[in-house]
């Protein structure tokens, strides 16, 4: 059960790998295969971490909410720009890297979303202003290509744009889903347009500028796990329960699937890399797919790919530290029937009115109705 | 002395409801369908102010506003929609109020206790059958203020939205509860028209004066002029329609007011 992260870094092909409840990540470069080590210097383990869009800067989040910010030396590889502590009481849930790389913005699991200038300010707690909230857990946090909006998906299954960075003022509500939804993807090819994969199996494609739902694509009836798109504009997708990846395109705002391929485990975390190389990580272990333009699916072996080699060495890194039914459980809705209950009642209490208006011998019936 | 020591036995009294004794004033009417013809009776439906806004769980909202069925609120809606919303709507007496004086206006009331929110409902009910095409434009919901509002309603599609004697919430750390706060507010604004009007009152001057600092802070939000205020005739019911304000008055409390306009985000992008 590892996290993977990212693609190029500055265009270097490299691969980020966050193990579940780990103090490091690794980065792993392709040509010449090379390893670097990152570890957070908090007792507690990494919950997040995000890379800019041009893979100059790395940020990080522990338990313990300390921030780590690392820059990329071409000489170098990743030198430590600052580490500090985050002012939040509730854990964070999701962080992401403007497009500027002026700013960096963290969403918590109260439902706000702050944002922090990545410029150090020499202070060791870091100034952050509060830019929006849910009342619900947040579960994801991006910006539009211009830095125009800012979207943020919630427990509820809201997915909300805002303008950026007058937050304050709400562009438009996204409403379908009926679960959480857990993953926002860019298209390349459509500014416009994100992506949303949530806890109720479905993949729909939005025009978020203009609030309209183009298409629906329902994959299953289980969480949607992983959620990532090529710069191609393929689409990979994985739900709970079951050990396929799932190929999806768009034509014509339509999500279409494209090609399916069984696994031997559960696919936990997955992204796109350079020359279109899609990296998955499962419950087991690690894979790569070439996709070529017909399109044409095929799997890497561990001699083709010096960076799968490596991987094959780190299958610990897929293990999972602690047993959790789902990695969504806690977001699952939970319905109860209070409403009913009070509403039999009362039904109950007319019913015994009416028969004693009809009969006055009838006993006074017990009321109000209590819940 | 004895009973000093004694452990107290009866449950917590705030979940329950205050049961009085029913013998002798009864006069529930029912016609033979066993429906209500008589107003209801506020007592049978009395349940604990507070609640824990971000824990209820219970609710199903629609998934988006296109599918709410408005006729079933409003036999005559037809294509039109809801423009007034009090949020926290008590027993209603505001909306009762507001729909004589704007007949041709839709008016919902939102509560979170499905009690007062059942009172509300057989209040209106009862209103409709004695007075015959009259109370049609309102209606009440049981729903969640803080969580749903974009879920029933679209974007710049109301023109009055009432807050009145919200739950105080007077701990700091219940703070979070308050039904004005700066996220909070984001979505009031999204709701309402440019133009439109958000109201307050209240008879606590702390939540008086967090509720202005904050409306007043937003961006989206500007305070009435005194002409406006003047002007407009929802300003005498805050004090006087409901049900909560009657008890102020009754307790010889002060009423606080404060109104504001939505307008134009004053945000430029460089």
């Amino acid at each position: 059960m590892a996290t993977l992260l990212y693609r190029s870094i500055t265009g270097i092909p490299a691969l980020v790998v966050i193990p579940d409840k780990s103090h490091s990540l690794y980065v792993i470069y392709n040509i010449p295969i090379q390893l670097q080590t990152i570890s957070t210097s908090d007792v507690t383990h990494i919950v997040c971490g995000c890379i800019s869009p041009t893979g100059r800067i790395l940020a990080f989040v522990t338990q313990g909410k300390r921030l780590d910010v690392y820059k990329f030396e071409e000489d170098n590889g990743w030198i430590m720009s600052y580490s500090k502590l985050i002012p939040f009481k509730s854990s964070i849930q999701s962080i992401c890297i403007t497009n500027s790389e002026n700013d960096l913005l963290l969403a918590d699991k109260s439902g706000c979303v702050c944002s922090f200038q990545i410029k150090d300010s020499g202070e060791e707690i870091c100034n952050f202003s509060s830019l929006l909230g849910h009342c619900s857990m947040l579960t994801c946090v991006k910006t539009s290509v211009n830095d125009k909006y800012i979207i943020t998906a919630d427990s509820e299954g809201k997915l909300r744009v805002s303008n950026y960075p007058n937050a304050y003022n709400i562009h438009s509500f996204l409403l379908s889903h009926t679960e959480f939804v857990t993953h926002i993807s860019f298209l390349p090819d459509y500014p416009n347009r994100i992506l949303s994969g949530a806890g109720d199996g479905t993949i729909k494609l939005w025009d978020f500028e203009n609030s309209l739902l183009l298409s629906t694509l329902t994959i299953s009836n289980t969480p949607v796990y992983l959620l990532d798109v090529s710069s191609q504009g393929i689409i990979v997708v994985a739900v709970e329960g079951k050990n396929m990846l799932y190929f999806l395109t768009i034509q014509e705002n339509t999500i279409m699937l494209l090609h399916t391929i069984e696994l031997q485990a559960q696919p936990y975390s997955g992204c796109f890399g350079l020359n279109n190389i899609c990296w998955i990580s499962t419950y087991e272990s690690f894979h790569a797919f070439t996709i070529t333009t017909e399109p044409k699916f095929n799997e890497l072996s561990v001699s083709d790919n010096p960076c799968l080699l490596y991987l094959s060495k780190h299958t610990d890194w897929c293990q999972i530290k602690k047993s959790e039914e789902s990695k969504y459980s806690i977001l699952k809705k939970r319905t109860f029937t209070h409403e009913n209950k009070y509403y039999e009642h009362k039904q109950e209490w007319i019913e015994a009115k009416k028969r004693k208006i009809q009969s006055s011998h009838t006993p006074e019936p017990e009321r109000p109705y209590n819940m | 002395m004895a009973s000093r020591i004694e452990p107290i036995q009866s449950a917590p009294i705030e979940n329950s409801t205050l049961i009085e004794s029913s013998e002798g004033d009864d006069d529930t009417d029912l016609n033979t369908e066993g429906i209500i013809t008589s107003l209801p009776q506020k007592k049978y439906y009395r349940q604990r102010a507070h609640v824990n806004p971000l824990s209820i769980q219970n609710l199903l909202p629609p998934v988006c506003p296109s599918v709410m069925k408005w006729s079933e609120h409003y036999p005559d809606i037809g294509p039109n929609c809801v423009e007034f919303l009090d949020i926290g709507c008590g027993y209603g007496g505001l909306l009762i109020s507001l729909s004589t004086l704007f007949a041709d206006k839709y008016i919902l009331g939102i509560e979170i206790r499905i009690k007062v929110m059942d009172y509300v409902n057989d209040r209106i009910k009862s209103l409709r059958l004695t007075n015959a095409n009259q109370y049609l434009n309102i209606s009440v919901l049981r729903t969640n203020a803080m969580k749903y509002l974009p879920n029933y309603f679209n974007k710049a599609q109301l023109t009055k939205l009432f807050f009145l004697y919200p739950d105080p919430h007077f701990k700091k750390s219940k703070h979070k509860w308050r039904i004005i706060s700066p996220s909070l507010l984001a979505e009031y604004a999204y709701i309402l028209q440019i133009g439109g009007v958000l109201y307050t009152a209240t008879d606590v001057l702390e939540v008086h004066e967090w509720m202005k600092k904050h409306i007043t802070d937003h961006s989206l939000f500007t305070p009435m002029t005194s002409e406006e205020l003047s002007s407009d005739s929802c300003i005498p019911l805050l004090t006087t329609s409901t049900e909560e304000a009657a008890k102020v008055t009754r307790n010889g409390g002060q009423h606080y007011i404060a109104c504001f306009k939505r307008i134009h985000d004053p945000y430029v992008k460089y």
